[in-house]
């Protein structure tokens, strides 16, 4: 779409949420995709860029 | 795309879409695989700021709606007509005349005036303040450069937000759940993160029982924090900026967007997390 830095989320009701799995790994991986967020913040780029884990 | 060919079908439609933004997206990419690679007529109806429009308007006839399916009658009489003369093989004349969305195809005719005439009757017209149509509307370009990366992360007020409607429990602010008219902005100084029961899902677009049980499923301020405390960026803004993005109009979401972006600069933040359903 329009948006510049993209991180994938996990799916539409819970883009950083992954309920089928138990609390500690969910929680393990939502502060991966968080940090990707930021990593994504922190890099310079010309274009639409998607990040993933 | 195995399942259209093996049908034998003459003809595809998608939709319609309305004005769903996902709906949309998805019948557009429909639409242009079978118009290229099966080379079938394809039909679809959006309203017209859909995003799917742009993505397959060359290739795909796109009857224009409001954005509600309430017009679900009219536009299936629309579609109905427009599709029995692309079945016949028929010649489909210009985007008003038929009532399809223009796509930008450049078709010659023959004018009774010619050209120059017709320019200096349009600009007598301006000039004197009567109504006049353009022969050709300039396109609106809406593509918004990268910002420049955050410089040095470690000492960077960062903020996070959302479209996804994560507003306190009761929606004081009454954020609409479908083309909302407003975003707000609410505190979450010293919140280690959202409790469930605290705050609930305004937005009327996605399943919103994973986000109930736990709002930071959506609006992450618990990840955030535990990035916070291993120093990873300089602060939290105390505040969140949040809106429902459901069939959102697009000059809503454009307006929303800038102000927040105002807002959060003024405030001194250098890069937002914003998540989307």
């Amino acid at each position: 779409m329009g948006a510049n830095r993209v991180v994938k989320g996990i799916a539409i009701p819970n883009p950083i949420g992954k309920p089928d799995e138990e609390k500690e790994t969910e929680d393990v991986i939502r502060k991966k995709l968080f940090e990707l967020a930021l990593s994504a913040l922190a890099t310079d780029l010309d274009e639409q860029t998607v990040f993933s884990l | 795309m195995q399942w259209v060919r093996e049908s034998d079908a003459a003809f595809f439609v998608a939709g319609p879409s309305f004005a769903a933004g996902r709906y949309g997206m998805a019948c557009a990419v429909a639409c242009q695989a079978v118009a290229e690679k099966l080379g079938l007529p394809v039909m679809a109806a959006m309203e017209p700021s859909s995003p799917g429009v742009d993505m397959c308007k060359r290739v795909t006839y796109i009857v224009p709606t409001s954005d509600s399916a309430r017009s679900m009658r009219e536009v299936l009489k629309s579609m109905g007509q427009l599709g029995v003369k692309l079945l016949r093989g028929e010649t489909i004349g210009l985007p008003h005349e038929e009532g399809y969305i223009p796509r930008g195809i450049r078709v010659n005719v023959t004018a009774e005036k010619r050209g120059a005439r017709r320019g200096v009757d349009m600009l007598l017209k301006k000039l004197s303040g009567q109504p006049y149509t353009t022969e050709l509307p300039m396109p609106v370009f809406d593509r918004v450069p990268p910002a420049p990366a955050v410089k040095d992360m470690r000492s960077a007020l960062i903020a996070i937000g959302t479209e996804g409607g994560i507003v306190p429990k009761g929606n004081p602010d009454k954020i609409e759940a479908h083309n909302a008219s407003k975003w707000c902005l609410y505190s979450i100084a010293g919140m280690e993160g959202l409790a469930k029961g605290e705050f609930e899902v305004a937005h009327g677009g996605y399943d919103p029982v994973m986000a109930t049980e736990n709002p930071n499923r959506v609006l992450p301020l618990d990840v955030a924090r535990a990035c916070q405390k291993e120093s990873l960026f300089g602060g939290l803004f105390d505040k969140y900026p949040v809106t429902v993005g459901n069939v959102t109009a697009v000059r809503s979401a454009e307006k929303y967007g800038r102000e927040m972006g105002e807002l959060l600069k003024e405030q001194g933040v250098e890069g937002i997390v914003l998540t989307s359903t």
